[in-house]
């Protein structure tokens, strides 16, 4: 791609997948307006981890995989938004903004920002698709299909509704017509890790830890985005044909033995839940946050820093509402996008409205 | 002939007929039978035990990028969100008909 063409996409790519959600509906709250009171310290963060691994000799491949594909492109547009509110540069901004399209470099080779697919190594996946799968029957589709349902559950109540891809990442839709004949497609499931004892000391008593689902669907007409959701509404377990599932690494083939694990996971998402719910408004803002920077925790540790956020940034918003910034109520999808392409471009400030509320808001919050 | 009762999002398609059960709180989850309707305002994991047991689920919110739509499409079950009135419209035991393709719910 020439010069700044891959900003363009990836602007494109965020702002549609944004749109695709509506934030009023996100649960417990909209972390739009959470994410500005640790912004600084984040975007601090990143800034010299960048400025270390620009003056070190460290493996960008490696530093890519410490972190979930999902997880680098979903990031960038909170970093992007923080970034703003506390008035970092055009320079400061595009630093990040560059760093983070190179590990996306380092990990896809086509459609890095998910405008219309989510295909990190495809050389894996052609052979994945040469593994002894087995014969989807409408009971192992359905088993699989609740087990698929159960997963993000517990990512959800792990992870809260914001930060999930740490544990729910899906790949696709691969072409597999080479194996399953034409229009068929290999999907990627990976769930988990859930054994997070920073975040939840229960989790160390979990069973299970990692989940893996490949799965051949035919003819399924959707695609994924940039947050690594299925934009289709396609009948996944229907349109399956072929399937191979590994909980921690040993193949569970019997719809039996998977009703059982996706029976426990569906139990244990309702009971880890129950204790994200019991959470305080200022647990669960900690909470949140932690979460955010866990995230990266692997990252962090390759560059032999701590993940946790300092005590001073949690400290900040302690005993505060959340801000009381009203996104514009947007005549059509195309208004929200365009609304959205400019909170997330590095290149372009916030509009002025918008730029006034958080100046008055910082100013507020000293 | 079939009165639609609700207009929404369909954002997992296929037709499921079945008994509508409301689910507020964790307290309605005891009334829920394998094949009844989930109806809620929006899913959440508490629910994933009955998602799992659900014919159809219809939501009050939510888009196509919602909780309840990918699960359902995980599910191969129909699911309509964004009907705005689901839980005020409909009454527990009620029997529909979810159109997870035209985003509709017809009274039987």
């Amino acid at each position: 791609m020439k010069n700044n063409d891959w900003l363009d996409e990836w602007v494109k790519s965020t702002a549609i997948g944004q749109g695709n959600m509506r934030v009023a509906d996100w649960q417990p709250f909209n972390i739009w307006l959470l994410e500005p009171f640790v912004g600084d310290f984040w975007v601090d963060k990143w800034l010299g981890a960048i400025k270390k691994i620009n003056s070190g000799k460290m493996g960008l491949r490696r530093l890519s995989k410490t972190v979930k594909p999902s997880v680098w492109r979903k990031e960038l547009r909170f970093l992007m938004w923080s970034a703003k509110i506390w008035g970092y540069d055009i320079n400061q901004r595009m630093e990040i903004a560059s760093f983070f399209h190179q590990m996306l470099c380092e990990i896809f080779e086509e459609d890095k920002f998910g405008l219309y697919s989510n295909k990190p190594d495809p050389k894996s996946a052609y052979e994945i698709m040469q593994l002894p799968f087995r014969q989807a029957t409408p009971e192992l589709s359905k088993e699989l299909g609740k087990l698929s349902s159960s997963c993000p559950a517990i990512s959800w109540s792990l992870f809260t509704d914001f930060y999930y891809s740490n544990s729910y990442d899906i790949y696709g839709l691969y072409d597999a017509r080479d194996f399953f004949g034409k229009g068929s497609a290999l999907v990627i499931k990976n769930f988990g890790p859930y054994v997070c004892p920073e975040l939840w000391p229960e989790s160390r008593n979990y069973k299970y830890n990692k989940i893996t689902v490949y799965s051949i669907h035919k003819k399924l007409e959707g695609h994924f985005d940039i947050i690594n959701h299925y934009m289709g509404n396609d009948n996944w377990a229907s349109k399956m044909t072929h399937c191979l599932a590994f909980v921690d690494g040993k193949e569970v083939g019997s719809a039996k033995e998977l009703h059982g694990i996706q029976d426990y996971f569906a139990e244990l998402a309702s009971e880890q839940f129950g204790r994200f719910s019991d959470l305080s408004f200022e647990e669960v803002k900690v909470k949140c946050t932690e979460t955010k920077w866990y995230q990266f925790k692997d990252f962090f540790a390759a560059l032999g820093e701590d993940w946790r956020p300092p005590k001073k940034a949690l400290d900040r918003f302690g005993g505060k509402e959340l801000a009381k910034f009203e996104f514009p109520e947007y005549k059509n999808e195309r208004e929200k996008t365009g609304y959205f392409m400019k909170i997330v471009d590095p290149r372009k400030e916030l509009d002025s409205k918008t730029a006034q509320f958080w100046r008055g808001w910082r100013k507020a919050l000293r | 002939m079939m009165q639609i009762v609700l207009r929404g999002i369909g954002a997992s398609e296929g037709k499921a007929k079945g008994k509508v059960r409301i689910i507020e709180s964790a307290e309605d989850h005891f009334k829920f039978r394998e094949g009844d309707i989930l109806v809620t305002k929006i899913t959440d994991p508490t629910m994933t035990v009955l998602m799992n047991r659900a014919a159809a689920i219809v939501c009050d919110i939510g888009g196509i990028t919602s909780h309840p739509s990918i699960v359902s499409r995980e599910m191969g079950i129909p699911c309509v969100v964004n009907t705005k009135e689901a839980t005020r419209k409909l009454r527990d035991g009620m029997e529909v008909l979810v159109d997870g393709k035209k985003g509709a719910v017809y009274l039987m």
